[in-house]
């Protein structure tokens, strides 16, 4: 008998947690993984506030950017978080009805750098960061005549094989539904059903289609318009390329919001601004490959060669609210057909 | 007449614990259906909670979901079946191919398909069958575009998984068929097909209810592999509509719901499995015995049974083994530099350790009273006794149709009053882990308990072997392969899981599987497959050694 006991003690003592001995106080962020990621700005951002907060900053890397708010409505108040980060204007009206938000107090007038089509930004409870245009990227090796528009798109021949996200996980996958109900309104589910063929998968997160595009298991990728910055800049590749499409493009600014369950809200304003400031706006372009949302952040050289679309798309928060269960549901049954 | 001579005390803690199970599960369900308004805005407090689970649930898509897991399960268990018996049938006829070790070899393989964690699975298949795998640069242009994802792909891995377990069950019935019986057929001159359907076939038929009714569980409520190779929403599951309802929607009161009338369709395609031809789904899968030559096959036989072969190594050992070649690179070395992966292997060993004992005892105490229940020298003239078993089998069975994203939101919730909830992280995954693989272990020892017991159990008594004695020197020896298959089988399985930790994961407590499912998103495609290949060679080592050590350490005197 003294043989299980060992056994048990032995598995017991396997697993022994160790005490996290650190007097500075923690800023715990919830993002999404490829944010807080080795190659994504989570470690420079978290250094470069280190340098004056006294403080830790602990990146949480979620599975999908719809992800953090689920989580954060699972927790409710008992949330670890002080700092909501990566979420969309999609989905800053959904989040702010939770109230788990707290408003950001910070002055926004005069700092933005956000195109025209925002309009004024008046949300109280969450400060935008980067920006970009949603696109369909290719590798220009071996799609030598990318689609031009979605009808083009929708045409092409089925080998043509299309990667995209899911729009209840993932904020790139939530943007293009958004896309295709800005251009086509009522037509939508028919544009998912004729989509539906071309479709290698639908994946939960970005980096999981985008993986998938450079493995070369899909010939195209729902991605940004800056994506094919990164291969220019980090890689020295230049044969991807985001297709620039008539109908427009539809934009996704993204936004960090405070907690209201923050028990350090002093602290996570601060890093809000900081977060505003020419730093850290200047790490974002070459790490999360967006455009910078303030006027204090530079755009790195490599970004003079990517697509302008001629015109823009983006729902107000409130008409995403109200739309988005029935769009998803449409989503889901033509995609289902 | 005896009655007052066996003890009540295996019974009285064997049911406790059931019911225990059973009020565990129901609250699980209730704490999703109760959960408080605050996080749940959608619900109002004026309805009736039949109504407002009615009003989360969208009706198209529930029937959308409930035709489309039916489909894939239906397909999934009519092709493992289908592929399983030939395959069974050529395992078992020659022994000594591949000069007998390339055979036992792929035997191995093949029953290791059985335990491989789905996320790993999924990338030998993909390694196997996508755009980029050996079959598309083996036949070039020729077969066109191959896609793994869609229906196919989720059939296809759902056979990976399921016609090894077929094959285990069938492999020791047709190596039991006398050697005198083939001669017999050879001198009669029968066709291959004659010889199939007086021999092979009546040797078997007796399996294929049980297993079919397992395996359509099993793909039922498929989730991972669904997830991952089923291409969008057009394939899905109950199972995956929970998750979906739980992580996208944030929709608790549709969660509950569906996993109810989960439950309810579940428990209809059970009984009528049933009423087909009773449970026999764990069936014998010990120690393959080695049965002589067989002189009467002729080189029909030989073509045919090298194409069954290559057609089970390319569905079942192929992805294996393209785990192993995948993994084995030079990012190996950074994977086992990261002091990440160094605590992921720490714990899940703890993961797999502790629940494989508590599944153990529990299983045993829990079997122990379902076979003194069916005993007639027992219990089973006792008042009730019939509507115990019920109670014992359905204590445990419910937790085969509750989905683990439900056990976990349920842990979640409770918790969620109780501080930080991470820092229950372990013992919840345990508590999952064990409750999850708990049917099966029950299963496999309640009925060779109860063989035991029928054996054993009145001369032990005249003996006066009783008590803690007897269950060291007779019961456990006698059960050592059984406890063994239990222990290995579910450190396997829960070292593999991917179920609550996906909702518990967090800085200071993560697993390998969870590891593997954050670096498969990243760019470290290399390294990824370098973990899958270790994840693959530690749920091996673990079922080997439950195995095998069990097997040694309760080895008895007597036995």
């Amino acid at each position: 008998m003294l043989k299980y006991i060992t056994i048990i003690a032995m598995a017991i003592a396997a697993f022994n947690p160790v005490a996290k001995a650190d007097d500075k106080p923690e800023l715990v962020i919830y993002t999404y993984d490829s944010f807080a990621g080795e190659w994504g700005p989570g470690p420079q951002i978290k250094a470069e506030f280190e340098k004056t907060c006294n403080c830790t900053v602990t990146f949480v890397g979620l599975d999908s950017s719809v992800g953090i708010l689920g989580r954060i409505q699972l927790e409710g108040a008992s949330s670890k978080a002080d700092i909501a980060l990566g979420l969309d204007t999609s989905l800053t009206s959904i989040a702010a009805e939770t109230g788990l938000f707290a408003t950001h107090n910070l002055e926004t007038r005069g700092k933005l750098a956000l195109p025209a089509d925002v309009g004024f930004w008046d949300d109280k409870h969450f400060v935008p960061f980067d920006w970009g245009y949603f696109a369909f990227n290719y590798d220009t090796k071996r799609v030598s005549t990318p689609p031009s528009s979605f009808e083009d798109l929708l045409a092409a021949d089925n080998d043509l094989k299309i990667v995209i996200q899911d729009p209840r996980t993932s904020t790139p996958g939530l943007g293009l539904m958004l896309w295709v109900n800005a251009v086509y309104g009522d037509k939508a589910p028919e544009i998912w059903s004729k989509l539906s063929p071309k479709l290698v998968t639908v994946t939960k997160g970005w980096w999981d289609s985008y993986s998938m595009f450079l493995e070369g298991e899909a010939d195209m990728v729902l991605s940004y318009s800056t994506s094919p910055a990164y291969h220019l800049i980090a890689e020295g590749k230049d044969h991807y390329a985001a297709a620039p499409f008539t109908d427009g493009h539809y934009m996704q600014v993204e936004v960090a919001g405070v907690l209201k369950s923050s028990k350090k809200p002093a602290l996570a304003r601060l890093f809000l601004q900081k977060l505003m400031e020419k730093e850290m706006q200047s790490i974002l372009p070459t790490t999360n490959w967006m455009y910078p949302a303030a006027q204090s952040g530079a755009v790195p050289e490599g970004f003079g060669g990517l697509i302008e679309p001629k015109k823009s798309y983006l729902f107000s928060p409130e008409v995403v609210a109200k739309n988005r269960d029935s769009w998803t549901k449409t989503w889901v049954d033509g995609l289902s057909q | 007449m005896l009655n007052h001579i066996y003890p009540r005390f295996p019974v009285t803690t064997g049911l406790v614990v059931a019911v225990l199970l059973l009020l565990f599960g129901v609250g699980a369900i209730a704490s999703l259906v109760f959960a408080p308004t605050s996080i749940q805005p959608n619900g109002s407090a004026d309805q009736s909670m039949l109504a407002a689970l009615a009003g989360a649930i969208d009706q198209d898509r529930l029937f959308y979901s409930i035709k489309s897991a039916g489909v894939q399960a239906s397909l999934s268990v009519f092709f493992s079946i289908l592929i399983a018996i030939p395959a069974a049938i050529t395992v078992s006829r020659r022994p000594h191919w591949l000069m007998g070790i390339g055979m036992r070899g792929l035997v191995m393989i093949v029953s290791l398909a059985m335990v491989l964690p789905s996320t790993v699975a999924a990338m030998g298949l993909l390694a196997v069958w996508g755009r980029n795998g050996v079959v598309a640069s083996l036949c070039g242009s020729l077969c066109g575009d191959v896609s793994i994802y869609g229906l196919h792909g989720v059939v296809l891995a759902h056979m990976m998984l399921n016609v090894p377990l077929v094959m285990r069950v069938m492999i020791p019935l047709l190596n039991a068929v006398h050697q005198s019986k083939w001669h017999h057929a050879a001198l009669l001159g029968f066709s291959a097909w004659d010889r199939f359907r007086h021999i092979e076939w009546p040797q078997i038929r007796s399996v294929i209810p049980g297993v079919a009714s397992l395996i359509f569980m099993l793909c039922f409520t498929s989730f991972a592999l669904v997830l991952m190779l089923g291409g969008g929403p057009k394939v899905t599951t109950l199972e995956v509509e929970i998750y979906g309802a739980v992580r996208f929607d944030f929709n608790l009161l549709a969660a509950a719901g569906l996993s109810l009338i989960q439950f309810g369709v579940m428990a209809l395609v059970v009984a009528s499995f049933a009423f087909w031809g009773g449970w026999h789904a764990s069936g014998d899968i010990r120690t393959l015995a080695n049965p002589l030559p067989r002189y009467d096959l002729t080189s029909t036989d030989r073509v045919w049974d090298v194409t069954v072969l290559a057609g089970v190594i390319m569905l079942v050992a192929l992805p294996v083994l393209m785990v192993a070649i995948r993994g084995i690179n030079l990012d190996l070395i950074t994977l086992l530099q990261r002091q990440q992966f160094f605590d992921a292997v720490q714990a899940s060993f703890s993961v797999a350790i502790i629940t494989a004992v508590v599944v153990t005892v529990l299983s045993l105490v829990m079997a122990y009273a379902k076979a003194s229940l069916s005993l007639s020298h027992r219990h089973r003239n006792m008042p009730y006794a019939s509507l115990l078993r019920v109670v014992l089998d359905q204590g445990v069975l419910l937790y085969l149709v509750i989905p683990s994203v439900v056990l976990g939101t349920a842990a979640f919730i409770i918790l969620r009053g109780w501080g930080d909830v991470f820092g229950y992280a372990f013992a919840v995954v345990v508590m999952a882990n064990t409750l999850l693989t708990l049917p099966f272990a029950y299963r496999l020892l309640e009925r060779r308990l109860t063989g035991i017991l029928a054996q054993h159990d009145r001369l032990a008594v005249q003996l006066g072997i009783m008590g803690a004695h007897r269950l060291k020197i007779l019961t456990l020896p006698a059960l050592r392969h059984d406890l063994g298959l239990v222990v290995g089988l579910t450190a396997a399985l829960s070292i593999g899981d991917l179920g609550v930790i996906a909702l518990f994961a967090n800085a200071d407590f993560r697993t390998l599987p969870w590891l593997l499912y954050q670096l498969s998103g990243k760019y470290a495609a290399d390294e990824a497959a370098a973990l899958a290949f270790v994840l693959m060679l530690v749920t091996i080592s673990f079922f080997w050694v439950g195995r095998v050590l069990l097997g040694r350490l309760l080895g008895g005197r007597y036995a």
